[in-house]
């Protein structure tokens, strides 16, 4: 045999759609084992619930996938969102504000304190996660002193649409939140791939001295992002304010908000270390958590307990930074 | 502004790579910290050491110059529950001319076991404390016995050798399940025309019920778990399908656990709520799976019902969503320590070791009823 002899050729699946695509399968499969055991897994109720309950999360992972692209990581949004909520839900019930000014405050508060957040990261060289440590335990704080521990309920009617308010597609009714949700992820998608900004958020993550050089605006950058996955966190309050119909002082100490947002993100195929990834893999990431949330309760038993949703948080997370450490090591781009 | 990217897409891998290495260190650096913060995060404590002093409101800081200084160690601010529980305390020490100093252990019996040695050092005349854990507090009311303090337990016994507590006010959860399960029970045998105090009629009493369950560690979950079973079970109500679900005294965990399971088991008539947080998501989610609530006499509709008697509950069971809550009375057992401390302080025996608060069922009709005398209305702040 000749030494010259073409090696065969294997269809090139581009690496970086590998784990997204490993990452459907397993969503298939899944879905596949849960309605064998559970007819009524697949059902339109079961779609709608899923789009209302995990549409805040998946706002929050989508404001988390350009923070993790830059390479940084936001451990507030949990616990921003709960703040948020109550910034809004106070103004507007015990100081009597109108709504709509009352939601603009909300947004106000959430865009300064993520551009506070970029700022001390961009400039000030703060390692982000401990950064946005202390934003979480204060965002906390300041929800306690707000509520005083009570729940702000009766809110007005404005501040409920984006969560509360749904349409009808045939028998099924299916909430607002779905269309938005999809948009915003396809939006996020578009301005990724097409746009001078999005390059920039991948060239600042993998590697921001030669982004810098390049002339690239990194400081700007990192501080947008902060400011976008703050802006997200208003979202999503708004979002989990129609769903509960109130303020609840607990929301934000349910599920860790913030490490399903980052297992989200992670399990989808963006890198923790910034520059690889894209909010399509998050999308996935979004509908393999929520289907396994939703659909562990639906087995009975003792898979609706607190422990199966943990362990299922956990081998997420794990699964996906494993993922990310074998691409790092053995598949270079 | 394309230009200065082009350069960067002919950057060779191998720095990319190094880059990479650089900020790996910082992510690994994060993951235990933030493993750390979840889980201190998860027992909703705002990470306040031993010295979390709170001051008492300005109503209790009315005593004269003289008055004794009563030490109080909470538990935690986490549930409104605890809030009445402080508010009564309060009122009681402003009626008894006495000043309180207040400390919040944020549920970790550590930072409870600190804030009584502080209590202790600053010369408390007696000490009211609301347990973190009945075992773990063992420790603090033994130091305060030595230093001769009389030691006065809310909501939780401390059980162990040698701890001698002077005087402990409860509310006896066990009742308190058995009493809401008990009236989700005469709901279900209305529905259905039979008989709730026949054991035979009971028998045949054929539904699915959920046991929405609080916090699986906490004692006041598991005795309610037991009220719970002590009237639905294999022997009393054969045909009953329990399914058991985990809310985590959790309105939105609650939610989220509730409506597949209802997508699941649509026959389900009754959800028996550990807590009123529980009872409103569970009230959520039963609006989003059977879209609106039907009427109270509709043969479909799931009965709901909770315990606590926390104001959004009682708002909901006033527009005739939730059926009923079993109500404790918080700020009347803050009421009652203190007027035991008094008496103790002036040389007396308290009443009883163990005095046992009152709870009530708490449907439509009491809830219209007793508007204005219920805990839930007499909370301040809030609404």
């Amino acid at each position: 045999m000749s030494s010259h002899a073409p090696s065969v050729k294997l269809p090139r699946i581009p690496v970086t759609w590998a784990t997204q695509i490993g990452i459907f399968v397993i969503i298939v499969l899944l879905a596949f084992l849960f309605s064998r055991i559970q007819p009524r897994f697949f059902s339109p109720t079961t779609v709608a619930l899923i789009f209302k309950y995990y549409s805040p999360v998946a706002v929050l992972a989508l404001g988390m996938t350009f923070v993790i692209l830059t390479g940084g990581i936001d451990l507030s949004v949990g616990y921003l969102m709960m703040f948020l909520m109550f910034v809004m839900a106070y103004l507007a019930r015990r100081m009597g504000w109108d709504p709509g000014l009352a939601m603009l405050a909300g947004l106000g508060t959430a865009v300064l304190t993520g551009a506070a957040v970029g700022a001390g990261v961009a400039m000030a060289r703060i390692p982000p996660f401990i950064l946005t440590l202390a934003v979480m335990v204060s965002a906390y704080g300041a929800t306690l002193l707000l509520s005083n521990n009570q729940s702000i309920t009766d809110l007005p009617e404005p501040m409920l649409w984006l969560g509360g308010a749904e349409f009808s597609l045939g028998q099924q009714s299916f909430p607002v939140m779905a269309p938005v949700v999809v948009g915003l992820f396809a939006f996020a998608a578009l301005v990724l791939r097409r746009t001078p900004y999005g390059r920039y958020i991948y060239a600042l993550g993998s590697n921001r001295e030669a982004a810098r050089l390049n002339g690239i605006p990194i400081r700007a950058i990192e501080i947008s992002v902060y400011a976008l996955s703050a802006f997200c966190c208003w979202l999503a309050a708004l979002m989990q304010l129609g769903i509960n119909r109130t303020a609840d002082p607990k929301v934000a100490l349910s599920d860790s908000l913030e490490l399903n947002a980052i297992a989200m993100v992670v399990i989808g195929g963006t890198s923790l270390v910034g520059g690889r990834g894209g909010v399509g893999g998050t999308a996935l990431g979004v509908v393999l958590l929520s289907m396994l949330f939703n659909g562990l309760p639906m087995l009975g038993g003792q898979f609706g307990d607190t422990s199966w949703r943990k362990l299922v948080q956990g081998g997420v997370i794990f699964l996906g930074a494993a993922i990310d450490a074998v691409q790092r090591k053995y598949w270079r781009h | 502004m394309k230009p200065f990217f082009q350069p960067f897409l002919s950057l060779r891998p191998s720095r990319i790579r190094l880059a990479a290495r650089t900020s790996w260190t910082t992510a690994t650096l994060a993951l235990p910290v933030v493993a750390a913060s979840l889980l201190s995060g998860c027992g909703g404590s705002s990470s306040a050491p031993a010295g979390n002093v709170v001051p008492p409101a300005t109503s209790s800081t009315t005593a004269s110059a003289s008055a004794e200084k009563v030490g109080v160690a909470l538990a935690s601010m986490n549930h409104n529950f605890f809030i009445g529980m402080r508010q009564g305390v309060e009122e009681g020490l402003a009626a008894e001319g006495l000043s309180g100093e207040f400390l919040v252990a944020d549920d970790s019996a550590s930072s409870q076991q600190q804030q009584v040695d502080q209590l202790i050092q600053k010369g408390v005349t007696a000490i009211i404390m609301v347990p973190v854990d009945a075992d773990q507090a063992v420790n603090p009311v033994k130091a305060a016995n030595s230093a001769n303090i009389p030691v006065f337990s809310i909501d939780r016994r401390v059980t162990g050798q040698g701890a001698r507590v002077t005087c402990t006010v409860e509310t006896d959860n066990v009742a308190m399940g058995e009493m809401a399960a008990r009236h989700g029970l005469k709901l279900l045998c209305e529905r259905h025309g039979l008989d709730p105090e026949k054991p035979e009629d009971l028998k045949k009493l054929k539904t699915t019920v959920v046991h929405l369950w609080g916090l699986e560690a906490a004692s006041s979950a598991r005795d309610r778990a037991t009220g719970f079973e002590n009237v639905f079970g294999s022997d009393a109500t054969p045909n009953v399908k329990v399914l058991k679900a985990v809310g985590n005294f959790n309105a939105k965990t609650s939610q989220e656990v509730i409506a597949p399971l209802l997508t699941a088991n649509p026959e389900i008539e009754l959800i028996y709520c550990h807590n009123d947080d529980n009872a409103i998501g569970a009230l959520n989610a039963v609006t989003d799976v059977k879209k609106g609530r039907e009427k109270a006499d509709d043969p479909k509709r799931v009965f709901i019902v909770g315990i606590d008697g926390n104001r959004a509950a009682i708002e909901e069971v006033r527009k005739g969503n939730i059926e009923a809550t079993v109500s404790q009375e918080p700020i009347d057992m803050g009421r009652e320590t203190v007027k035991q401390v008094k008496q103790v302080l002036d040389g007396k025996q308290p009443e009883q070791p163990y005095i046992a608060i009152r709870h009530h069922l708490v449907t439509k009709k009491e809830a219209d009823e007793k508007k204005g005398e219920l805990w839930a209305d007499l909370l301040k702040g809030g609404n």
